[in-house]
């Protein structure tokens, strides 16, 4: 893979939105396989914020969203993000969690009547 | 649209099914010789496949590829491989298709058959219609905007980006238009959409993109087959 470690010149973070939900094979899973996962899920997510990797919160949308949850993260680079994807794969996550992601720069709002870019 | 000889532009977004996580490692391994085998014979045919990108972190799919084929029956039996191999059988696909427009604006012509080894690492994808702002947009206004936006597009170009044609797809889609552009970095893509922003392009017409990285390597289920390719 290509690395984008040090293509980032801009020091703003990058936002990434997950919405997710449980998919048949998480809700089949033994309470043991749970564990070896969330085990797993643990390491992932410690990796990530060793590697600057800060979530924000995870949100409830059960009642009012297709999605069951949604996280907000930041990464200071899209390498860090792209390396979470990678090892989620590699514990199963997409196999228990089906998601829907967006991802963009922070930026601070200044809009300007003379110009439609807000 | 083929018989006049342009080619065809063809866009593939999919992730993975259940199924995946549960073939055997030998379904595994016939599947894709076999997939592999359908990819060659679509190659044999004259189909420039553009690469794989890694679309799980910014969107709800896992990979997409572009191809340009020669002509429709060329995909269409490539499609046909594909089907018999089982590709569908593990994969849950969208796919789009268009005919090459003559834009030189947007059509690098050295990348229009270029293998995918040294290719910007950021796949980016656009579908886009016009609005009904556009309709209304008297004729000085839209050449105005238009100038801008190709401007843009002219600068982009000369900082690296690869472009890989525009495509009509009223045809065939809920869209007027496609392209895809190979982009040397994430903030380079930032960069020419904070440039296109006020240029007026997202006024004009409203889009789709789809963005992803380079990956050389095919995940099946959990396992990335790093030894095959």
């Amino acid at each position: 893979m290509e690395d984008f470690e040090n293509m980032s010149t801009n020091p703003a973070p990058i936002g990434w939105v997950k919405f997710w939900t449980p998919r048949d094979d998480w809700y089949d899973l033994d309470e043991a396989a749970r564990q070896t996962y969330l085990d797993g899920l643990a390491r992932v997510l410690a990796r990530a914020a060793e590697r600057g990797g800060r979530l924000l919160g995870t949100y409830k949308c059960r009642g009012q969203s297709p999605w069951a949850h949604f996280e907000v993260w930041e990464f200071p680079d899209l390498q860090v993000l792209i390396d979470l994807t990678s090892d989620l794969e590699e514990i199963g996550h997409y196999q228990y969690f089906a998601e829907d992601h967006t991802v963009g720069r922070r930026y601070e709002r200044a809009g300007q009547a003379a110009s439609w870019v807000i | 649209m083929t018989e006049k000889g342009r080619p065809i532009g063809f866009f593939a977004l999919w992730h993975n099914k259940r199924s995946e996580y549960h073939a055997s490692a030998e379904e595994r391994d016939q599947i894709q010789a076999a997939i592999a085998r359908a990819f060659r014979n679509g190659q044999a045919r004259g189909i420039t496949m553009a690469g794989r990108y890694g679309c799980r972190w910014p969107a709800e799919r896992q990979y997409f590829t572009f191809w340009i084929c020669p002509d429709l029956p060329a995909l269409e039996a490539t499609m046909d491989d594909l089907e018999q191999a089982g590709d569908f059988k593990f994969a849950h696909s969208e796919h789009i298709v268009g005919v090459q427009l003559p834009d030189p604006e947007m059509t690098d012509p050295d990348m229009l058959g270029c293998a995918r080894s040294g290719a910007p690492p950021i796949g980016f994808f656009a579908l886009w219609r016009m609005t009904a702002a556009c309709r209304r947009a008297d004729p000085d206004a839209w050449d105005r905007l238009d100038r801008r936006v190709r401007g843009v597009f002219e600068s982009a170009r000369g900082e690296g980006v690869r472009m890989l044609g525009r495509y009509d797809c009223r045809w065939s889609s809920a869209w007027d238009y496609f392209t895809f552009w190979q982009v040397p970095g994430f903030e380079k893509l930032e960069a020419i959409m904070d440039r296109l922003e006020p240029a007026g392009d997202f006024w004009f017409a409203e889009s789709r993109h789809i963005i992803g990285n380079d990956e050389p390597h095919f995940r099946f289920g959990r396992r990335l087959l790093t030894e095959r390719e």
